[in-house]
C-alpha cells in the first residue's frame, strides 16, 4: 500500500486548483489522483513544479530519441530497484 | 519501452546494460580507479589493485589486444583503460567479462545509441566518475551528442532519479505487472494505458500506423 492515501481532485483546496489543472485535463474526468502524481498531490505546488521540470527534461523533444529516454528511465529504475 | 514497440528481448537488453554497467562501476569505484579516458591518470595513485602493465600482458595478451583495438576506434585513445588491465590479473575473468561486454553493449534489437545513453545514465546513477569518463566519448559519438545534448541526457537522468525517489518514498505500487509486448499493441489490454512515460500523441499515431 502507498504511504499516504491518494487525494481526489475535489480534495484539492481552491487556492491550489491552478496547480492541478494540467493533470485534470490529462486524466479526463477521473476523480482520483493516483500513481506518481498521487504521491505528490498533497503538495500541489510541488507537483506542478515537477511537472514543469519533466516537460523540460524527460518529455523535452530534443536530440535524444523517445526510445533512448525510455531506455535510460528503465535502466535507472532497474538499478534502483524501483517496483513502480 | 514496450509501449514504443520494443519486444521482451529489447527490455532484457536494457536490463543487461543496467546490471553490467552497475557491476563494472562497483569494481572501478571499489578499487578506487582514477578516470583514464581520454588521458592517462595523473597525480598520486589511489588504486587498491595495480593495473597490469600493457608491456607485460602475460596470458591476457589476446583479450587486451582486442580491447586496445576497440578503445582506439571507439574511445579515441591509444591505451587499454585501467579497468580492463585490473581484470587482466585474472585472464579468464577478463576474457569472459570482455565477451559479455561486447555482446551487451553492441546493437541488437536496440541500437548502439540507445545502449550508450542507457549506459551513461546508469553510470551517473551509480556515481561512478570512472565510468562516466570512460563512456563519455562513446555516448557522444554513438548518439551524436554535443554538450547541449549531453545536458539533455543529464536532465532526463535527474528526472528519473527524482521520480524513483518519489515512488520509493511513497511506496507506490507498480501500475502494471506480468506484461507482454503484445499488451501494448493496438487492441491489447494496455494499449491505452496512462502514466509517466506515456508516448506523445505523435508516437501513438506512429505505433498505430505501424500496426496497420
Amino acid at each position: 500500500m502507498p504511504t499516504l492515501r491518494f487525494r481526489r481532485f475535489d480534495e484539492i483546496p481552491p487556492e491550489d486548483q491552478e496547480y492541478v489543472a494540467f493533470l485534470r485535463a490529462r486524466l479526463r474526468g477521473r476523480e482520483d489522483i493516483n500513481g506518481i502524481f498521487g504521491a505528490q498531490a498533497h503538495w500541489p505546488a510541488y507537483m506542478a513544479a515537477n511537472h514543469k521540470q519533466a516537460l523540460a527534461s524527460y518529455q523535452f523533444q530534443g536530440v535524444l530519441s523517445q526510445l533512448a529516454k525510455e531506455a535510460m528511465h528503465v535502466a535507472i529504475s532497474m538499478s534502483n530497484g524501483c517496483d513502480f | 519501452m514496450l509501449r514504443l514497440g520494443v519486444s521482451e528481448q529489447g527490455l532484457t537488453e536494457i536490463l543487461a546494460v543496467a546490471e553490467h554497467v552497475n557491476s563494472m562501476a562497483a569494481l572501478a569505484e571499489g578499487f578506487r580507479l582514477r578516470p583514464d579516458v581520454p588521458c592517462l591518470a595523473k597525480g598520486p595513485a589511489t588504486e587498491l589493485v595495480q593495473p597490469l602493465d600493457e608491456a607485460a600482458p602475460g596470458l591476457a595478451t589476446e583479450t587486451l589486444d582486442q580491447i586496445r583495438k576497440w578503445a582506439r576506434s571507439t574511445l579515441g585513445i591509444d591505451h587499454v583503460p585501467a579497468f580492463w588491465r585490473v581484470l587482466a590479473r585474472q585472464p579468464r575473468f577478463l576474457a569472459s567479462t570482455w565477451a559479455k561486454n561486447s555482446l551487451v553493449m553492441s546493437a541488437a534489437e536496440l541500437d548502439e545509441a540507445t545502449k550508450a545513453c542507457a549506459s551513461l545514465a546508469v553510470a551517473m546513477n551509480a556515481h561512478s566518475a570512472y565510468f562516466t569518463s570512460y563512456l563519455n566519448p562513446w555516448v557522444r559519438r554513438a548518439a551524436g551528442l554535443d554538450d547541449n545534448g549531453l545536458v539533455e541526457l543529464g536532465a532526463a537522468v535527474m528526472h528519473y532519479v527524482a521520480f524513483n525517489t518519489v515512488a520509493h518514498g511513497m511506496m507506490l505500487e507498480p501500475p502494471f505487472t506480468d506484461m507482454r509486448a503484445e499488451d501494448f499493441r493496438s487492441g491489447g489490454r494496455l494499449a491505452n494505458a496512462p502514466g509517466p512515460g506515456a508516448p506523445t500523441p505523435s508516437t501513438v499515431e506512429r505505433i498505430d500506423h505501424d500496426d496497420d
